[in-house]
């Protein structure tokens, strides 16, 4: 069976026809995926790669992979993930800035975590970078996912939260790992007019004590050097 | 003048050779429906003038995964042999829509020896690509949606059951929900016992895989979607979960290729077993099969689920009480010459008096004897 399947997508892809029939199916790494519909026509989902690898200011150029859209200003987006690290089961997920819902525990995310595999397994490779366009109206597009989906397995249902925006704005990006703890505020997304979008981390309370103790010093340095002018 | 008497005859002889063998029809799909079609192939004066010649091979009598028949063809002439290798039904509609670049395999020409080989695989095969198939759902169902099969005919209504094997869970009902989140994975017993106790063993769907009809209608009919990855285990005969990647993964997206081999590992009695998944010893597998295939699973111990309080029956089935079945199709792929023998065959395999007419009741039924109807996995039956 294993020797058949290998040979029909060798086959297939051979002669480049692997979106005609049944494409092999990649199974999901847990890396955040950004989605993108208008509910209508053809969605595109993109990897974005880790979580853990995310730098703020990280950049990427999907102006190609969006030129399917009239305008990126009626375009619902949103970017979700979860992985299982060694137990500790994370799910990511963007809000229009709302505080999303804690995940109760492994069932839970499961669910959550099933419904991103899904959506993942029209990708004909994993791995960052890697990109599909999907009809809107299939079960594990972005648009039946994460906003019009009545099935319970999919993760509108599944987590009940929708993670898209519509438009040129930003998108907050949230923690929650499963087991009922708060999710945390990681940082933002923002989409622009040329198709590029743009991480950038929330600050760590060390960086805003590094901030706050430069202020103080520079105040300090000010007045210093006030009192010797005077 | 020896020379052109040589080669006259060299050209007769190729030319009885064409006339005594008038071709190959290749046929795949739905393991579920494959004794119906045996049925049909065998009786004189359905698809053969007379009885066919039989190979069989993996499973024995109508149970074969590889078939082959022999014979001359209602409306035919000289020697057709239909070979079958099924390979489920979402195999099957791949296999016809894509036939110019998708092969299947099929029993070689030298093992056609008109005998029934029981279990074993036939030593020698051959690549084909399909003509006809049998599928336990509707193409707009598939994931083979493209191109669209022009020639296709509702031969009868297949029926499937849930049934658990001998695990540490010992209920005879099995609903949506339940099956829904055993099918996420993580599924404690007290899901399905309702017992705030059994928490610490669990609840896991062993089944087929995304080649399978089968799996259309289980994951579609219980609201779980048809595309939604499903977490599934697989176990051998003596209950031990099968690591099937080499790196410890005990449950993902695994199923078996044919629910005959599903069947044959749900006798084992796992109360004991270690679960590598989620942990703990002793687990439960729940499992849904054909009803011909649920019949094996039950002679080797496992347990006949109801289904949302409604327990099987052609009956339950035909007045819309029992919602675990779909119609049966028969696909030809759109490249078969019309007239063909392959074409022929499908001409009578689509007639009421074709498969349908071998609708035992039970594992399938005639459509004439449905009082209810449904389009596919994704809707409920409407009486009529």
């Amino acid at each position: 069976m294993i020797m058949k399947k290998l040979y029909r997508t060798a086959l297939l892809a051979a002669l480049g026809l692997a979106s005609m029939v049944t494409a092999q199916a990649a199974t999901y790494n847990g890396d955040l995926i950004v989605g993108f519909t208008t509910q209508s026509g053809s969605d595109v989902i993109y990897d974005l790669g880790a979580e853990s690898s995310l730098t703020s200011g990280e950049t990427w150029n999907l102006s190609s992979l969006l030129s399917g859209f009239s305008s990126l200003s009626g375009v619902n987006w949103g970017v979700i993930g979860a992985q299982n690290n060694s137990g500790t089961r994370n799910l990511w997920s963007t809000t229009s800035g709302f505080t999303p819902d804690p995940v109760a525990g492994i069932a839970a995310w499961n669910k959550d975590n099933t419904a991103i595999a899904s959506i993942y397994s029209n990708f004909g490779i994993a791995g960052a970078g890697q990109s599909l366009s999907i009809t809107s109206t299939d079960d594990n597009s972005w648009n039946m996912q994460t906003i019009n989906g009545s099935l319970g397995a999919q993760f509108i249902n599944a987590y009940g939260n929708n993670p898209n925006v519509q438009g040129l704005t930003s998108d907050s990006l949230y923690g929650i790992v499963a087991g009922g703890s708060d999710p945390t505020l990681l940082g933002s997304f923002a989409l622009d007019n040329t198709g590029t979008l743009t991480f950038t981390a929330v600050p760590e309370p060390i960086t805003f004590g590094a901030f706050a103790g430069a202020g103080l010093l520079l105040v300090s340095l000010r007045n210093q050097l006030r009192r010797k002018q005077a | 003048m020896k020379m052109s008497k040589s080669i006259l005859a060299a050209i007769l002889g190729l030319s009885m050779a064409s006339l005594c063998n008038a071709g190959t029809v290749y046929m795949s799909g739905s393991t579920a429906m494959r004794g119906t079609v045996y049925s049909a192939l065998i009786n004189p004066g359905t698809v053969f003038t007379a009885a066919p010649a039989i190979t069989l091979y993996q499973g024995g009598g109508s149970s074969a995964n590889y078939m082959a028949f022999q014979g001359t063809l209602v409306g035919g002439s000289g020697t057709t042999t239909i070979k079958c290798h099924w390979s489920g039904s979402e195999g099957g509609i791949l296999d016809v829509a894509s036939n110019t670049v998708v092969t299947e395999t099929f029993i070689a020409d030298s093992l056609l020896d008109g005998t029934d080989h029981g279990t074993n695989v036939p030593s020698s095969t051959e690549s084909a690509n399909v003509n006809l198939a049998m599928a336990d759902n509707a193409q707009q169902f598939s994931r083979t949606k493209n191109p669209t099969l022009s020639k296709k005919a509702k031969v009868g209504v297949i029926t499937f059951k849930w049934v658990r094997n001998p695990g540490k869970w010992t209920g005879t009902n099995v609903t949506d929900s339940q099956i829904r989140q055993a099918l996420y994975g993580y599924c404690p017993r007290a899901v399905f016992s309702g017992n705030s106790t059994d928490t610490s063993d669990f609840v896991y769907v062993s089944g087929r895989d995304n080649q399978s009809g089968t799996r259309v209608n289980a994951l579609g009919i219980s609201g779980y979607g048809i595309f939604t990855l499903p977490t599934q285990i697989e176990m051998n005969s003596s209950g031990v979960m099968q690591d099937l990647t080499g790196g410890g993964v005990y449950a993902g997206d695994y199923g078996f290729s044919s629910g005959g081999t599903l069947a044959g590992t749900l006798g084992a009695d796992t109360t004991s077993a270690t679960d590598p998944v989620n942990g703990g010893t002793g687990y439960s597998v729940i499992a849904y099969l054909g009803v011909g295939d649920a019949t094996t699973a039950i002679g080797k111990g496992a347990v006949e689920l109801a289904y949302d309080g409604v327990t099987f029956s052609p009956a339950a089935v035909i007045e819309g009480s029992y919602n675990f079945w779909d119609n049966e199709y028969i696909f030809e792929a759109n490249n078969v010459a019309s007239g063909s023998e392959a074409d022929k065959a499908y001409g009578r395999l689509s007639l009421t008096t074709g498969i349908n007419a071998f609708c035992d009741g039970t594992k399938a039924i005639k459509l004439t004897d449905m009082h209810c109807t449904r389009t596919g996995p994704t809707s409920d039956p409407s009486h009529n």
